[in-house]
């Protein structure tokens, strides 16, 4: 599968994923910019104040005086039937979770980029995953990019995702802090004409609001069955916005000239023995080590999940079934079951196959430390060991052990 | 797909190069891809950043290990003993100043130049922003990029005084890097 290869024609930029993402937040023309800073995000916000200040961005700003005030004030914006954006990192990111878990419970379609970062203590602004793991079942829609260009074409898919009436959603695009949201590389900015046409499904009018000409309850007491009914049709919300990532995908395509892959993007999976599954930046370099490894005649693939929650259960499934052996790369660490988070979940889908294969976990990158190409190498090749009956540990630390 | 290497300290602008000349190549038709890496931000402190350049879209997001050119905006962190870790033999050297730092047994140059970036920086700007500078030299001294390219897109980083400034600090960096002969000690093997 190609994948988000640039077009030449497209007005394209140098520019770090923090500005990929001010720039299609500016695309998208929302109505209130809410932001309280903290690294890596920061220049995010800087960018999106210069625009204003240029005349380019025609939005509310609030400046907060704390992460939680921030998601509330865009909150409060969407559910009066506006667009509204936020972003954080860490823990700005913890410090804002009970109005994490009240825009995703009240279902208020709100789109948050985060630059995802390591968890403290020890005290450290370096790049990790542990961040939005921490978060992963707030009820949130979480989409994972692994380039500059993939930050920007994301969030427009955001408010798709977000704003569609059988959807409502909020979603977090995250990004590898540092890796990413420092990494300048050439972006293709799409023209506003276009995204206003992709976007047109979705906006005022077309999901209920706030309005005293309507009213609503919102927010509301509520008890027993009819919360129960809350979260059932919470949970459904979600397995359509993962039905409707995979559609999107040509639409954005067809509006755009790039296809992402939808909720998993399947790099050299057709003939591969074993699958390696990962999320983020590092799957760029582990795409670099998987290609170096086929050289030698290691049939390895990889399945990049790009939508991390809802979490790509059946396609994931599929792309496992048949091999011999699967390998899945953490960014962060899951104490209750001393591994990476998206291993768990892995686990948790080879229970939807036939038959066995053995599966492996390799943890690296916390705290910024860097994922190296010979690292993913070699646990390309501890994969492809374990496939051959090969002993070892289940969970493997990158340059630990 | 060449690999460049910027070692300087917060302050001198080591980011800011990094992606002032990604910006340049991309310009000129390639692909390029660039990050810093710094502990806890403080100026003074040491940076690095890492640049890859190439004819196809760049997937690595690493670290640059084995640099095809190491570009020194402060040479005094030669002292740290890690700044010429994989330098490949044969490499290209730019450094800040009016002669090279010594450099370690067996490390192998095969283009090294020199610049007076920091000075050329306090006369055009005011302050030792020394990048802009140094980028010049590089493309005089490597030919990777060209003065024109990096010229081009100066006007996305700076405005007004500091444009003008920088245009003249890239092209004195351009005209007064000299290629310096590297002492053949410094080529010892150990």
């Amino acid at each position: 599968m190609t994948t988000g290869a640039l077009r030449p024609a497209a007005d394209v930029r140098v520019m770090d994923g923090n500005k990929a993402a001010a720039w299609a937040v500016l695309l998208c023309r929302p109505d209130l910019l809410a932001s309280y800073p903290i690294s890596p995000q920061t220049p995010l916000l800087e960018q999106l104040y210069k625009f204003r200040a240029e005349g380019r961005l025609d939005a509310e700003t609030v400046e907060v005086e704390g992460e939680n005030s921030a998601l509330s004030a865009a909150v409060g914006a969407v559910t009066a039937g506006g667009r509204a954006f936020t972003a954080t990192s860490s823990m700005g990111l913890m410090f804002m979770y009970d109005a994490y878990l009240y825009a995703s419970g009240q279902r208020v379609p709100v789109v948050m980029s985060v630059a995802t970062r390591e968890q403290c203590a020890p005290h450290t602004v370096s790049s990790g995953q542990q961040d939005i793991m921490m978060v992963k079942e707030g009820g949130w829609v979480q989409l994972v990019a692994e380039s500059c260009q993939e930050i920007l074409d994301s969030i427009l898919v955001a408010y798709r995702l977000a704003e569609d009436p059988n959807v409502q959603l909020p979603v977090n695009v995250c990004y590898d802090g540092y890796y990413l949201s420092h990494l300048s590389e050439p972006v293709g900015v799409p023209t506003q004409e276009a995204v206003d046409r992709f976007l047109a499904a979705v906006g005022v009018g077309k999901r209920p609001v706030l309005s005293t000409e309507a009213p609503l309850s919102f927010g509301a007491f509520v008890l027993g069955e009819l919360y129960a009914e809350y979260r059932y049709k919470h949970c459904q919300a979600m397995q359509r916005a993962l039905d409707l990532a995979e559609s999107l995908d040509g639409e954005f395509q067809a509006a755009f000239g790039r296809a992402w892959g939808g909720s998993i993007e399947a790099y050299r999976t057709e003939d591969a023995e074993v699958l390696l599954v990962g999320t983020g930046s590092a799957c760029g370099t582990l795409k670099v080590a998987i290609d170096h490894l086929r050289q030698e005649g290691v049939r390895a693939g990889l399945a990049r999940i790009r939508m991390f929650r809802p979490f790509p259960r059946r396609r994931l499934a599929e792309l496992m079934r048949g091999r011999r052996a699967v390998g899945v790369l953490d960014r962060s660490v899951c104490f209750g079951w001393n591994s990476g988070h998206l291993y768990v979940d892995v686990r948790a889908t080879a229970a939807d196959l036939e038959a066995r294969m053995p599966l492996v976990n390799f943890i690296g990158g916390l705290a910024g430390a860097d994922i190296r190409r010979e690292m993913l190498e070699d646990a390309v090749r501890t994969t492809v060991a374990r496939g051959r009956g090969e002993p070892g540990p289940e969970v493997v630390w990158l340059g630990l052990e | 797909m060449k690999e460049i290497r910027f070692h300087g300290r917060g302050g001198q602008g080591v980011a800011m190069a990094a992606e002032i000349l990604a910006a340049a190549l991309v310009r000129a038709g390639g692909f390029a891809a660039a990050f810093p890496m710094f502990g806890f931000e403080r100026r003074g402190a040491p940076v690095a950043a890492f640049l890859r350049l190439d004819t196809a879209p760049i997937r690595e997001r690493t670290q640059v290990y084995a640099p095809d050119c190491l570009i020194l905006l402060d040479p005094g962190l030669v002292r740290t003993g890690v700044i010429f870790d994989g330098f490949k033999a044969g490499g290209a050297l730019v450094v800040n100043g009016a002669t090279l730092p010594p450099l370690p047994p067996g490390v192998r140059v095969g283009l090294a130049g020199i610049v007076r970036a920091t000075a050329i920086a306090l006369e055009e700007l005011g302050r030792p922003a020394a990048n802009t500078a140094i980028l010049g030299a590089f493309a005089g001294l490597t030919r990777w990029v060209s003065r024109g390219a990096l010229l081009d897109v100066l006007p996305d980083y700076f405005e007004g005084d500091a444009l003008d400034g920088n245009r003249r600090a890239l092209e004195r960096g351009y005209r007064e890097a000299r290629l310096v002969t590297v002492p053949e000690a410094a080529h010892a093997v150990p």
